[in-house]
């Protein structure tokens, strides 16, 4: 997927002041295209992941997903948008406490009406080496399986755009590794266009650009 | 389906909070549908044998002679041929060579009862008036609670005014018999052609006369309506099968409205329960709710789906809720069996199915809708990242939420009691105790702030460091354990404000008899009679019958009956339809008292005071002119003051009473009161004037204060199976809350064991911190339900408040330990939970 982000720009008022995040943000990402939006804190980064998903309306700019402008959509265009075209990956993982590994992966599929998505689902926690924590319960997971069981979730509708923010930040460097080279390798495999927030300089480095998110601008690093 | 798998696989994985908050709805709703199911119950029974209760299609009757005017025009009314019948009812004493008795003896015609069926022990079948005929003898059916009352037995002989009756049935089944509070006047049947020879219907004499018709294929509603506009007599009744219900059940239905409303303050408690788990429930979905915006549902699938969910749950409370009703129904039937026609069978009703789904489904959606669709439309980020304890709501959607719960709650309260008046003192009593126990709570939470900037020990400090930085939890838990407390410890207090007053230790004041239907003429020969066996008249009252025609020059014309939407409608048209009755005396006696008006001792002589209640109910107020009709002939008086009458003295007291003069001409009865007598029983008394005077009835005092008292008793059982639900529902309620509160603060307890309190300085703590607010709450309770039970003997009574004191401590008791043993209980869990946590570096 073709992203291309015009002049966006947000504010949010924080008691009676106004506070710019983003102003005047622009991007261009080709399709197949991985790339790392490093940032400080503060600096505005959950907020271009909100925009992208559709979660915040911008100020001013444009959004188009392939030539499309999204600009104008309404709630449930996006919701759709989402349900049929974007992958979320959290720092914090972020399962649902009451369905096993198995159906939070095949979940999207299931929303997406597909009446039987629990062998795709397990296929796809074969390929992240989960096969057998089908049947367990996020509480009974460690983070490194966890996050896992996320990016199997964000993947196995075929997105043509993955948001990450932070994806291996919980984690501890072994296991972050072996996360980010699943995480790569499906994206890479599925030629899939993806938007990574983060800190980590290793994350960044093995993307295809990297940006930083700078007084509400991003920049080239 | 997809929802559907999510929802089941939760409802699956979760089940101690569902479980728990479907127990919780379901005891929420249990005690107001148990309530209902009665109610139902009792109505469809009464809708079912309406005819029977009234031996008839349709009745006319007055308590006076039913004139030939009336009869003419009441069979002219009926389409003929109709069958008819005719009965007598008059209290008149009975007696044998051994016991005199008060009984209800109805004089009726040959073909009564037209509808219905009367059984005798001794004779297969249903008998009818014709049968009391045969043979030479006077037959007499007799109650079968006379048998061991009176030592009778078939063949035996019964003096009745001046006749005597052979006993030629016992009666087993009487199907215009409804409900059995009291058995002080058992009923007696005669032959009409025994009416006269009795000689017990003399100049003013207490009756009843009714006309009774057999009108098949007729719309009896229309009948009766016609009937009350053609005739207009206040003191004329006209009954439909359809009356029979609000007439039969009157002094259930009351007692059931009571019950309602302590199932309604139950059903708060529920509801504060099922609330706050409806929140803790909407914190757990905050994560989940944001995944699945952000796979692609949209804010209102997503709201949809949650209230998928929490119908769900609410239905499979209200469904387990109306299982337990039914079973709690007929648990607690064999305490009312006595109470009730053997007729009586319990029915579920569609009305008690959607009184289960208002306060179910329809309340827990109300009282959640505006949370859950917080939580729907707020940003899946924002959702993630926010304090997942609170969920924000805006003013508007406050308001809508309090405002819509407020609307159903009155309409429940008013459906319950029936009555603005009933409906405003619950709603203000319970506002007002909820605002008293806030307040005093809140004091409270000042006095830990102030306390705590003196140096205390780490156990206080940590207490009021809780108390303080969650003082809605704590506020919460106090309101529940207060409120919980004061409906449990009122019923009692209750009780024994009434009972005392009914049975006050000192019982010399009270008379021994009270003596009615005194002819003029005896009333010397009786004084003197008593006299001579060393009794003694304490009180003697004339009472003269009359009819009210005007008031203020506009005719005072019957209510129509059967149209009532309140208790006050009702009231006034049963003291609007009911005949007048007068009576003169020179100075107040010391049970009444003027309120209102001029002073009894200088009222004039050409007005009235009148019963302060009486006033209201009928909308009178001083200067008012009345006109009357006293054995035809009008007079004519202005209202001069009202009274307060204490009618638990046993003393002839009357809603209207003249001062003297007008009235001294009138023909008139006498009303009397005997005085205990050290050495007379009251029944020896009974036998002494019924066999001199037996047109005169007596009613032991004694024995009617032991049915009232048995009445009381029974009745108040009732309630007390109602505040004893509360209460448990209370201590539920306050050990969910503390359930949550503990396994929301797990982290915080965990980081104590890291910093080295053992599991037993946890358990201390812990029990000061929720142990002390229940103690709060408790006492709380405890003080309001005290200072209810003063008020309301005060006010409603007018008599002294008398405390249950073991009854309190052993409420207070049972309470605390449930508390103890359910906090306890969790701690231990809790602590086993807190060493796994500490086992596993992951966890901590």
């Amino acid at each position: 997927m073709n992203v291309q982000l015009q002049g966006l720009a947000k504010s949010f008022l924080q008691g009676e002041n106004s506070l710019r995040i983003l102003h005047g943000l622009s991007l261009d990402m080709k399709s197949g295209e991985i790339v790392a939006v490093v940032g400080e804190s503060g600096s505005g980064k959950s907020t271009l992941l909100s925009l992208l998903a559709g979660f915040e309306r911008p100020d001013a700019g444009l959004i188009r997903w392939d030539a499309q402008a999204a600009g104008d959509w309404t709630e449930p265009q996006w919701a759709a948008f989402r349900k049929e075209s974007l992958g979320f990956v959290f720092q914090n993982y972020y399962l649902i406490p009451y369905l096993t590994a198995v159906e939070n992966v095949a979940l999207p599929l299931r929303l997406l009406g597909h009446d039987d998505p629990e062998p795709e689902a397990r296929k796809m926690l074969s390929e992240l080496g989960l096969e057998k924590r089908l049947h367990h319960l996020p509480h009974q997971l460690s983070g490194g399986e966890s996050q896992r069981v996320a990016i199997g979730r964000a993947l196995i509708h075929s997105p043509r755009l993955v948001l990450a923010d932070e994806p291996t930040g919980s984690l501890d460097a072994r296991t972050g590794q072996q996360v980010l080279d699943l995480l790569f390798r499906q994206l890479e495999g599925r030629q899939q266009t993806a938007l990574i927030v983060t800190h980590s300089q290793e994350v960044a480095q093995r993307c295809h650009r990297i940006l930083t998110l700078k007084q509400g601008q991003l920049w080239p690093v | 389906m997809a929802s559907l798998n999510l929802i089941l696989a939760s409802l699956r994985r979760q089940k101690t909070l569902y479980g728990i908050w479907v127990l919780s709805l379901c005891l929420a709703v249990t005690g107001l549908v148990i309530i209902d199911v009665y109610r139902q119950s009792l109505a469809g029974m009464i809708r079912e044998q309406g005819r029977k209760i009234l031996t008839g299609d349709l009745s006319m009757s007055a308590r006076r002679q039913l004139n030939e005017t009336e009869r003419r025009t009441f069979t002219a009314a009926v389409p003929q041929p109709a069958q008819m019948a005719e009965s007598y009812d008059m209290m008149a004493m009975i007696s044998t060579d051994k016991e005199s008795r008060l009984a209800m003896v109805r004089f009726i015609t040959d073909a009564y009862p037209l509808v219905g069926q009367i059984q005798l022990s001794e004779r297969a079948g249903d008998v009818q008036g014709a049968d009391l005929l045969s043979g030479d003898a006077i037959k007499m059916w007799i109650a079968a609670d006379l048998v061991p009352l009176m030592n009778l037995k078939m063949g035996d002989q019964v003096k009745l005014g001046a006749i005597t009756a052979e006993v030629a049935g016992i009666i087993q089944k009487d199907s215009s018999q409804t409900l059995r509070f009291g058995g002080l006047a058992p009923r007696v049947y005669l032959h009409r052609t025994q009416l006269e020879p009795a000689r017990l219907i003399q100049f003013g004499s207490t009756f009843t006369n009714s006309l009774y018709a057999l009108t098949p294929d007729v719309d009896n509603e229309a009948l009766r309506r016609s009937l009350d506009t053609q005739l207009t007599d206040p003191g004329l009744e006209i009954t439909s099968p359809r009356d029979m219900e609000r007439g039969a059940l009157r002094v259930l239905t009351r007692v059931l409205d009571y019950l309602g409303l302590i199932g309604l303050v139950t059903l708060s408690l529920g509801w504060i329960g099922v609330y706050y788990l409806g929140r803790r429930w909407l914190t757990l979905e905050r994560t989940p709710s944001a995944l699945l915006k952000c796979i692609g549902l949209s804010s209102l699938e997503l709201q949809n789906l949650l209230l998928l969910k929490l119908s769900v749950i609410l239905c499979a409370g209200v469904i387990l809720g109306g299982a337990l009703s039914w079973v709690g129904a007929h648990a607690v039937l064999p305490m009312f069996k006595s109470s009730l026609p053997p007729e009586f069978v319990l029915l579920w009703s569609w009305k008690s199915t959607a009184l289960l789904l208002v306060i179910g489904p329809l309340a827990g959606l109300l009282l959640l809708y505006a949370p859950l669709r917080a939580v729907a439309f707020e940003a899946p980020l924002s959702l993630l990242n926010a304090n997942p304890a609170r969920v924000e709501l805006s003013w508007q959607r406050l308001t809508a939420l309090a405002g819509s719960v407020v609307f159903l709650f009155v309409a429940l309260t008013f459906l319950q009691a029936r009555s603005w008046n009933v409906t405003g003192v619950f709603l203000a009593a319970l506002v007002g105790c909820v605002i008293a126990i806030a307040g005093v709570a809140y004091l409270f939470l000042r006095a830990v702030r102030s306390a705590r900037r003196q140096r205390q020990g780490w156990r206080w400090h940590l207490a009021s460091a809780q108390w303080l930085g969650r003082p809605g939890t704590a506020l919460l838990l106090v309101i529940v354990s207060a409120l919980a407390g004061l409906l449990a410890q009122m019923v009692p207090h209750l009780e024994r404000t009434i009972v005392g007053e009914i049975r006050p230790p000192e019982q010399g004041s009270r008379p021994a008899l009270f003596l009615f239907d005194v002819q003029e003429e005896q009333t010397e020969p009786l004084t003197a009679m008593l006299r001579a066996d060393g009794a003694e008249i304490s009180q003697s009252s004339p009472f003269i019958r009359s009819r009210l025609l005007q008031v203020n020059g506009a005719p005072f014309e019957r209510a129509q009956t059967g149209e009532w939407s309140t208790r006050e409608e009702e009231n006034e048209a049963r003291f609007r339809n009911r005949g007048v009755n007068l009576t003169y005396r020179a100075h107040l006696s010391p049970s009444e008292k003027i309120v209102a008006g001029v002073d009894y001792e200088s009222m004039p002589e050409d007005q009235v005071s009148v019963e302060k209640d009486y006033a209201e109910r009928l909308g009178f107020k001083v200067g008012d002119r009345l006109l009357f009709d006293v054995q035809g002939v009008e007079i004519e008086a202005a209202i001069g003051s009202l009274r307060e009458v204490n009618w638990d003295s046993f003393e002839p007291n009357f809603f209207i009473q003249f001062k003297s003069g007008m009235l001294g001409e009138a023909p008139k009865t006498w009303i009397m009161t005997v005085k205990r007598h050290a050495s007379l029983s009251a029944p020896q008394m009974q036998r002494l004037i019924t066999g001199k005077f037996p047109n005169v009835s007596s009613i032991n005092v004694q024995e009617a204060l032991d049915n009232l008292t048995d009445i009381v008793t029974k009745l108040s059982g009732g309630l007390k199976v109602a505040s004893r639900l509360a209460m448990a529902l209370g201590v539920f309620v306050f050990l969910m809350i503390l359930l949550f509160q503990l396994l929301s603060s797990r982290q915080d307890w965990v980081q104590l064991r890291v910093q080295g309190l053992t599991p037993g300085q946890i358990w201390q703590l812990q029990l000061l911190i929720y142990g002390g607010l229940a103690l709060l709450g408790t006492l709380l309770g405890t003080l309001l339900a005290g200072a209810a039970n003063w008020g309301l003997a005060h006010f409603a009574f007018r008599t002294h408040p008398q405390f249950d004191v073991p009854a309190m401590l052993v409420i207070l008791s049972i309470t605390w330990v449930l508390a103890w043993i359910g906090l306890t209980w969790m701690s231990l869990r809790q602590a086993r939970d807190i060493a796994r946590s500490l086992r596993s570096l992951n966890s901590v």
